[in-house]
């Protein structure tokens, strides 16, 4: 908005060049000056390049941002340039004698015709504006027009003033004004000059003021110097020239002051738009952040609220209704005092006073307030205070949290410590927890105490229990917490200070203020202690007492080895003697002893032999109590045959009849084994010998390991009430007349089979037969296992 | 039954003098005892065989049999079989030995034939078996057994 006074300033500054231009004409003084055709050439040079000029930058300054007003000014002095331009080639003298019109008549009239165009251009440049103010964008001028209009001018003007002879244009008759003509184009320019100051932009716009001031000496050039030229280059014309070219200047003036604004104005624009983007997006932002607060402040599970400076909820979250059961419309206007019951309030109003007052953020103040169901809630409140620019206190906002949960589980696990206290308390054996950093004793029950002092709480573990002045070199606290978190150590120690040993438990453990700590139950084992060294002691003398044994035993059956051996060697020789000598007695001296002595001679021969066979036999017990088991997979059936058949002389002449099952195979030593067989068959054909057919007859049972073989005959048989005697060494249950033997061979099979882990017994009735049986462990085969396995 | 007389057929190695009697009479019942050598302990075996100590003049030759005792006073019968057995000279190394006993056990047994004997035989308590075993002992070893030709050249 331009101020009234600077429309006044440029008001006077028309006034004083108007009349300044027109009295200065008085000024000029009545000369015959004659400036000639080259200095007029020169001025109208400078005119076309001037309108020229203004031509151009009129288009530019319409095609940058299309207004009818500019489009009139650029034609307008376009054509003006060329008008001028053929102005002055017509005016030139070399090219007057191919015109028909005398120089006299082509001047004046040319300069009319530049003149008078531009003066009605500028005129519709003024209609431009009131048309375009009038309809907006649809009033706009077809350039196209404009051009072929002043094309079409300019031909008209070239042909008429070069081709018709052309009327006189001065005419000195008339008082004071040669040249009349003049006025027309001037009257034209009054008019437009009118029209722009009517208008009124010149106050504010830079080019219509300047295009005022451009009509202003336009008009008075026309009105005032040209008309009163009289005759061709005098000065008027000359000044009148002058006037033409100010004028174009002048327009050239406000046309670079209306580009220098608009190129300003577009800057400005650009920032402009540039400002409003910016704020534009800055809104945008806010608005996102808002809407992205106000979710989360909705969605939080903590209760969002403002108060005011008296304490008055302003605003609150809608999770409220899901803390405290109002509608958050329930609880604006109200005070976190209105929801605490009465005791609640007591207890808490002076900490919240003290906060309104300080003006201080807090943090976590726990307080209790009743849900519209009654229940108690526990919440803790934080917030921070409101205070505005200008310093004043508007009140707090902040949150609360139900804890309600958290504190009924505090409360929980407060009661359950209670009871592991409690326990610990009744367990009669020391326990105590201590801080792993610190070595601090944190907790000691009733039973630790009667150890190590009353007054060990809060004391170093290792001076109280060890009496160390540093942790212990053996601590187990390494077992228990790092990698072994978790983990129950077990161990043993001595105490350093009463000598007791302690069977000793480590665990951490989670205690009140959440931290890990070492649990240690310690056990007193000293009695269990001292019995096993007792025990100890005692198996080390067993152990002394069985070893002095069996060196002792070793001995012993060394002995008997040496002293079978000599059995078997020396006191058979003197029986050999015995024999040897009888016989020779017998064969040399038969002549000189009579049948008795014979006879004599034959018994003690026969004792002799008798006593070789018991000492046999008694040798043959010996080595089976001393045999040394040699266990192999036994082939019962082939060991049997091979017995059997063994016994072929002792079963000549009579008729057996030998029956068996399959043997199947046991684990046992096969020399062993075979005595057995050959005892009990030969034993078998022996007692029998007297039946015919005589039977004998092997059975065999299987039980999950063992196998049972029984051998039946049906010889003479036993006295059942005798069987206890059948296996004992040398104890015969018939007489040597009716059987032959010693009473070693039972012995023999009896010893076997015990040492086989077996057993043996037998069944007899007198007359009828007797039947032994025994049992042996089964050979296991790989095969047996497998198929075990497999099943 | 003399160290200068004409080499020695069998060498009975026996202690006991009965034994000794009896094996030498069953002998002579074959018509073998004209060439025995008895000596009572396994010393005397081994010089006899090495003919050294009191038998150091004894022609060359060696017996062709050795009847072999194993209880034996100062060197029993096992030593002298090791030593028979172990000995340098081939013709000694490769004498037969027949192992004439009363003892049955296993442990002799094996320790005889592990260092290669002949024969182990045991003395029955019969005097009629003695002799008969002796005996057939003699016949088989002096007249049935074929020795290596060495021998029979030294003998």
């Amino acid at each position: 908005m331009m101020l009234p006074d600077r429309g006044r300033q440029r008001f006077n500054s028309y006034l004083i060049v108007g009349i300044v231009l027109t009295l200065a004409f008085f000024l000029v003084p009545d000369t015959s000056r004659d400036g000639g055709a080259q200095f007029h050439t020169i001025l109208e040079i400078s005119s076309i390049l001037l309108a020229l000029m203004v031509g151009a930058l009129g288009l530019v300054r319409y095609y940058s941002q299309p207004t009818g007003t500019f489009l009139f000014i650029g034609t307008g002095f376009l054509g003006t340039s060329f008008l001028d331009g053929y102005h002055t080639v017509l005016t030139s003298t070399w090219i007057t004698p191919f015109i028909p019109s005398s120089l006299a008549s082509l001047h004046p009239w040319s300069w009319f015709a530049s003149r008078f165009f531009l003066a009605v251009m500028l005129l519709l440049g003024l209609w431009a504006i009131k048309r375009e103010k009038r309809l907006g964008a649809r009033g706009m001028i077809d350039h196209r027009q404009v051009f072929i209009g002043t094309i079409l001018f300019f031909l008209a003007s070239l042909l008429f003033f070069g081709l018709m002879p052309l009327p006189i244009a001065y005419y000195p008759d008339i008082h004071q004004v040669y040249r009349p003509l003049e006025l027309i184009p001037a009257l034209v320019f009054l008019v437009a000059l009118i029209g722009y100051l009517h208008d009124g932009r010149w106050r504010s716009h830079a080019l219509e003021h300047w295009l005022v001031l451009s009509l202003i000496i336009s008009v008075v050039g026309q009105a005032v110097y040209m008309p009163r030229s009289h005759e061709l280059f005098d000065l008027e014309f000359e000044l009148a020239h002058i006037l033409k070219n100010s004028s174009y200047i002048c327009v050239l003036i406000g046309l670079m002051i209306n580009m220098l604004f608009l190129y300003r104005q577009a800057d400005q624009t650009v920032q402009l738009q540039q400002e409003i983007n910016e704020r534009k997006q800055v809104e945008k932002e806010l608005g996102k952040s808002e809407q992205r607060f106000r979710a989360l402040v909705e969605t939080s599970s903590d209760w969002i609220w403002e108060v005011d400076s008296q304490g008055r909820y302003v605003y609150v979250s809608p999770i409220v209704e899901k803390m405290l059961g109002y509608r958050p419309e329930e609880v604006l206007g109200k005070t976190p005092f209105d929801f605490m019951p009465e005791e609640e309030v007591q207890r808490i109003a002076q900490t919240f006073m003290a906060i309104v007052e300080a003006q201080q953020p807090f943090s976590a103040l726990e307080n209790v307030n009743r849900h519209k169901d009654g229940h108690l809630v526990t919440l803790e409140t934080s917030g921070t205070p409101i205070i505005d620019a200008g310093g004043t206190f508007l009140g707090f906002r902040g949150v609360d949290r139900d804890i309600s949960e958290r504190k009924l589980l505090e409360q929980k696990e407060r009661e359950a410590h209670d009871q592991l206290l409690t326990v610990f308390e009744a367990v009669d054996e020391p326990i105590y927890v201590s801080d792993p950093e610190s070595h601090e004793l944190i907790y000691i029950n009733h039973c630790f105490k009667k150890y190590w002092g009353t007054d060990a709480l809060g004391t170093k573990c290792y001076k109280t229990i060890q009496n160390r002045d540093a942790p212990c070199p053996y601590c187990t606290n390494d077992k228990i917490f790092g990698d072994n978190l978790g983990q129950t150590y077990i161990w043993e120690m001595q105490n350093e200070i009463n000598e007791i040993w302690f069977r000793c438990v480590n665990k951490a453990i989670r205690w009140t203020d959440d931290r890990m700590m070492r649990f240690q139950f310690a056990s007193n084992i000293n009695e269990i202690k001292q019995a096993e060294q007792e025990r100890s002691h005692y198996r080390e003398n067993l152990e002394r007492e069985v070893q002095r044994r069996t060196r002792e035993l070793e001995t012993a059956n060394k002995d008997l080895e040496g002293f079978s051996y000599s059995v078997s060697h020396d006191l058979r020789s003197p029986l050999r003697a015995i024999d040897g000598f009888v016989n020779i007695l017998e064969e040399d001296y038969a002549p000189k002893l009579d049948e008795e002595g014979l006879r004599l001679l034959g018994i003690v021969s026969e004792n002799a032999n008798k006593m070789g066979q018991l000492i046999d036999d008694i040798l043959a017990f010996s080595r089976a109590g001393r045999l040394q088991l040699e266990q192999v997979e036994v082939d019962m059936n082939a060991l049997v045959k091979e017995v059997w058949t063994s016994l072929k002389q002792e079963r000549k002449d009579r008729n057996y009849q030998f029956r068996h099952s399959d043997l199947q195979v046991v684990s046992g030593d096969i020399r062993a084994l075979r005595q057995v067989w050959q005892n009990l068959l030969a034993n078998a054909i022996k007692f029998s010998r007297d039946r015919d057919p005589a039977v004998i007859e092997i059975t065999v049972q299987t039980d999950n390991d063992m196998i049972h073989y029984t051998v039946k005959d049906n010889g003479v048989g036993f006295n059942p009430n005798y069987v206890n005697k059948l296996f004992i060494l040398f104890q015969r249950l018939h007489g040597m007349d009716e059987f032959e033997g010693t009473g070693v061979g039972l012995a023999i099979v009896k010893r076997v089979i015990q040492k086989h882990g077996g057993s043996i017994d037998a069944t007899g009735i007198l007359n009828e037969g007797a039947s032994f049986r025994f049992t042996l462990p089964r050979f296991n085969t790989i095969a047996d296992q497998a198929m075990k396995e497999s099943s | 039954m003399n160290a200068d007389s004409s080499p020695v057929d069998i060498l009975l190695v026996e202690d006991n003098p009965s034994d000794a009697e009896l094996a030498i009479r069953a002998l002579k019942k074959s018509h073998l005892a004209n060439r025995i050598e008895w000596v009572m302990d396994g010393e005397a075996a081994i010089d006899f065989i090495n003919h050294c100590g009191d038998y150091s003049t004894l022609p060359k030759g060696n017996p062709k049999v050795v009847l072999l005792d194993l209880r034996l006073p100062k060197v029993d019968g096992i030593e002298v079989l090791k030593s028979i057995r172990s000995s340098k000279n081939k013709d000694v190394k490769e004498i037969p030995v027949v192992v004439l006993t009363s003892s049955k056990e296993d442990k002799d047994l094996i320790s005889a034939y592990d260092l290669g004997v002949n024969s182990y035989v045991r003395k029955p308590i019969s005097f009629d078996e003695f002799s008969k075993t002796v005996g057939e002992l003699g016949m088989y070893w002096l007249l049935v057994n074929q020795v290596p030709e060495s021998i029979h050249l030294e003998s």
